[in-house]
């Protein structure tokens, strides 16, 4: 190939070290350019450039931009055009008119610089680098939500540290929820703005409870994500402390509201001290934790929908309400009518579940109501899922377990499809359990897919001459893009019994569970 | 050093070869002209307070670099972090730099109050940063044990990377721990202005090795005056560098040290903690492509090539 070397020098011209970079892997990228280089003209690179094979006679400075590329002539003229548009355009991290060579945001600070006013950085990347990613966001003053997960707790524990030190705020890593400003992010939902704010450390327990506000008629001020071990010891609560802080000096916030799983005995003690202080009701709900009030103004919920039940009270300055975890009557009967016609081999729930809090709310209702139950992410109480479907089973279909290599099942909701059809047909089971995530993130339609293999399922156990109970609850509102509305007609007509809410539906659940369990009491009694 | 924490920072050469557009001079301001009032968090200890003219060299989003005599002075968003030279804006100033100051516009400084055509800024009520004095050292062998746990993060941000100067800087730190004049200026003549980078790897490097060597001088004259020579060295090559790394090397050389350098170097030597070294030490690694990462090699350099020769002269 006919290959020569071009040079344009661009006097006094400063661009940062990260865009050089960049800029010089871009033309070493580009179609007959064999090597480039983008660096300032001081001796030192002039003579480097020599043992490249970019030797070049000029008399640049060290104050110059020197750009080099060798290939083919035409190319080498086109890098270079290209190369000028770009360096010459105004804000030229990208962007900004480089219409023939546009550099893509390959970091934290090209975004920065192409976009100043960001004040928020959502890290994804695969968790060996986010640790890093977060720092150098945290070092350009951003708030950061870390989706990545497989994040060391040495490394969460030290960008929190840091964000911390300077005021900023890290949700996560593994936060998948959060909605900052009335912006969702994540797995979140589409809720009308209010006075209510959020701080969880449970994304689906976060949307349970944003979803059901907007659905009483309430708002949400902002719905802070911390990552699920940030109430851990070695965490010691730094953003649920700083979330609650920021809330409570929120002038848009007039309820706050805690939640967890339970968290370590110190942690929350220290949250419920902080939350106490707040000067501002406080509605905390530890999944699994005691009910009593630790303080005055401190509200403990019994359950997600409790939470939301209480805040939006609280909202409109009223009594917060007594727990309730029971659906309408007509769902009981439907249930029951149901359960006349199972066989004596039904005795087994099988819960099927996409969000890790939902399947930890419903073991709860079992084990409260001493149904033993096995899960592979067991509640406390709850045995570990050995890989035997035998009894109560409840399965974490988002855990890492089933995801490695794979989607989450909120956008891909086929594991879950299959595993649907699978317990449908064993003799075991008499109801299976499911949930269904709407809001950005999720899939377009997961109930088209669910109701056919709930159809499935039901027109199997049929042809072995029983009966399924099919109980869920869909976790949305109507302003959602998949259309809440349309998805539960979808399940309700394939024999499902949907209700309002998750401990609603697994308490359903436990319901049928325990009758059968009294019926096969009663027949070896 | 801000030359490792200003993404975007870059001090004006003091005589431009060309009178290009970047230097331009910039209308005076209409007398009626509303400012944007930049609030000012901090501003580094050699930045003078109360009455400078100069102008603006250069523009970015998150700092801007001002010229007044012979000193490169820099108005730098919060996160970039306070540096002896820097005016350190609050968290939430206006966000783009490039929308306030015009390249080769004038600046003036009466009483303490910044002007250009479209920015304010008030000096006076501002914190005046200035390093922390350093608590008790740890011992040698926790000394250690905290550079090797940052020699080894060092490898894992380079990866499969390593800089083009690896080489020269580890003969210049061979040359420190022997003490060799000779030698230690013959790889200071390679390095000074190598590598990629507005300010090239070698530069960050020396910056950071300047600032490990500082540490550990514990008196001993023998060391001084090696120190003296690097710097000497230095010195006498800035013109060989990009203006803004040749501003960071004289600051270095005078022993001037921006925040990020300055804690982590404090935390290597007498901070228990190591979460607290390890933020200290991510916050550096992550500042600029590899500026950072150069800086950190550096600084780890210097204090190696003295920790051990320390211990020995303390025990005797």
């Amino acid at each position: 190939m006919n290959t020569t070397t071009r040079f344009k020098i661009f006097a006094n011209l400063y661009k940062d070290s990260v865009t050089l970079m960049q800029l010089g892997a871009q033309l070493r990228g580009r179609d007959g350019i064999a090597e480039a280089s983008c660096l300032m003209a001081t001796p030192a690179n002039l003579a480097q450039l020599q043992h490249a094979d970019l030797s070049i006679d000029t008399e640049a400075s060290p104050s110059d931009l020197l750009v080099v590329v060798r290939g083919d002539p035409a190319a080498c003229d086109e890098a270079i055009e290209a190369a000028d548009a770009l360096l010459q355009a105004k804000g030229a991290s990208g962007g900004g008119g480089a219409e023939a060579f546009s550099m893509p945001l390959t970091s934290v600070a090209l975004a920065v610089e192409s976009n100043p006013g960001a004040d928020l950085a959502l890290i994804s990347v695969p968790g060996d680098y986010a640790a890093a990613e977060a720092m150098k966001a945290i070092a350009l003053g951003l708030h950061v939500m870390v989706f990545s997960d497989n994040v060391s707790i040495a490394d969460e524990l030290a960008i929190k540290t840091a964000a911390r030190a300077r005021d900023l705020l890290v949700m996560g890593p593994d936060c998948g929820t959060a909605i900052v400003n009335g912006v969702p992010l994540g797995f979140a939902n589409v809720v009308r703005r209010g006075d209510i704010g959020l701080v969880a450390a449970s994304g689906t327990g976060l949307q349970e409870v944003t979803c059901r506000i907007h659905n009483l008629g309430g708002g949400v001020s902002q719905a802070i994500g911390t990552g699920g071990r940030d109430l851990k010891e070695e965490i010691g609560g730094i953003t649920m402390l700083q979330g609650l802080a920021a809330l409570a000096a929120d002038p848009q916030t007039s309820v706050l509201v805690l939640i967890s799983k339970p968290p370590a005995p110190a942690i929350a003690r220290r949250i419920e001290e902080a939350a106490g202080a707040a000067g501002k009701p406080v509605v905390v709900h530890f999944l699994g934790a005691g009910r009593e009030p630790a303080r005055p103004g401190l509200h403990v919920a019994a359950s997600l929908r409790h939470a939301a039940d209480v805040a939006v009270a609280l909202a409109r300055g009223e009594r917060a309400p007594a727990a309730a975890s029971m659906p309408a009557a007509a769902a009981i009967a439907a249930v029951e009518q149901c359960a006349t016609t199972m066989v004596a081999a039904q005795k087994s729930v099988r819960a099927l579940f996409t969000g890790g809090t939902f399947c930890y709310e419903a073991q709860l209702a079992f084990i409260e109501r001493g149904l033993p139950c096995r899960s592979n992410a067991p509640a406390k109480g709850a045995l570990p899922f050995d890989g035997r479907f035998d009894g109560h089973v409840f399965l974490d279909l988002g855990d890492d377990d089933y995801t490695r290599g794979r989607p989450h099942p909120m956008i891909d909701p086929l594991l879950r499809d299959a595993a649907v059809r699978e317990q449908g047909a064993d003799a075991q089971t008499a109801a299976i359990l499911f949930d269904v995530v709407l809001g950005f993130g999720s899939h377009a339609d997961p109930a088209r897919g669910l109701a056919q293999a709930l159809a499935d399922a039901q027109r199997e156990a049929r042809r072995q001459g029983r009966a399924l109970a099919l109980i869920g609850h869909v976790c949305g509102t109507d302003g959602d893009p998949q259309d809440k509305a349309a998805q539960v007609r979808q399940l309700e007509a394939a024999s499902a019994v949907i209700v309002g809410s998750n401990v609603e539906a697994a308490s359903l659940a436990a319901h049928l569970a325990a009758q059968l369990a009294g019926r096969t009491a009663a027949k070896s009694g | 050093m801000p030359s490792v924490g200003a993404l975007h920072v870059q001090p004006a050469p003091l005589a431009p070869r060309v009178a290009s557009r970047e230097l331009r001079p910039a209308p005076s301001a209409p007398a009626n002209t509303l400012r944007v009032a930049l609030a000012v968090e901090s501003i580094g200890y050699l930045v003078p307070r109360m009455e400078f003219i100069g102008r603006v060299h250069s523009a970015f989003a998150q700092a801007c670099n001002l010229v007044c005599d012979d000193e490169l002075l820099t108005i730098a968003a919060s996160a970039i972090g306070d540096g002896p030279t820097t005016l350190r804006l609050a968290r939430r100033a206006p966000t783009d730099l490039r929308e306030l100051f015009d390249v080769g516009e004038r600046i003036d400084c009466r009483q303490g109050v910044v002007r250009t055509r479209r920015a304010q800024l008030r000096l006076l009520q501002a914190r005046v940063w200035c390093p922390a004095e350093p608590g008790p050292s740890l011992g040698r062998a926790r000394i250690e044990a905290h550079l090797r746990n940052a020699q080894t993060r060092l490898a894992q941000r380079r990866g499969s990377a390593p800089s083009v100067i690896d080489g020269a800087a580890a003969a210049l730190g061979e040359a420190c721990r022997a003490l060799d004049r000779e030698r230690a200026v013959r790889h200071v003549d390679h390095l000074v202005g190598w590598g990629e980078g507005l300010t090239p790897a070698g530069d960050d490097f020396l910056v950071g090795l300047l600032a490990g060597l500082d540490a550990l001088l514990d008196g001993v004259e023998a060391r001084r005056q090696f120190r003296s020579a690097l710097a000497a060295a230095v010195a006498a090559r800035t013109s060989r560098t990009t203006p803004v790394a040749a501003h960071y090397l004289r600051l270095a050389g005078a022993r001037h040290y921006s925040a990020p350098l300055v804690d982590l170097r404090a935390a290597l030597l007498c901070e228990d903690d190591p979460d607290v070294v390890e933020v200290a030490l991510a916050a550096t690694l992550a500042i600029g492509a590899t500026s950072g990462a150069d800086t950190v090699a550096g600084l780890l350099a210097g204090l190696n090539a003295w920790l051990p020769a320390r211990s020995a002269l303390a025990a005797a």
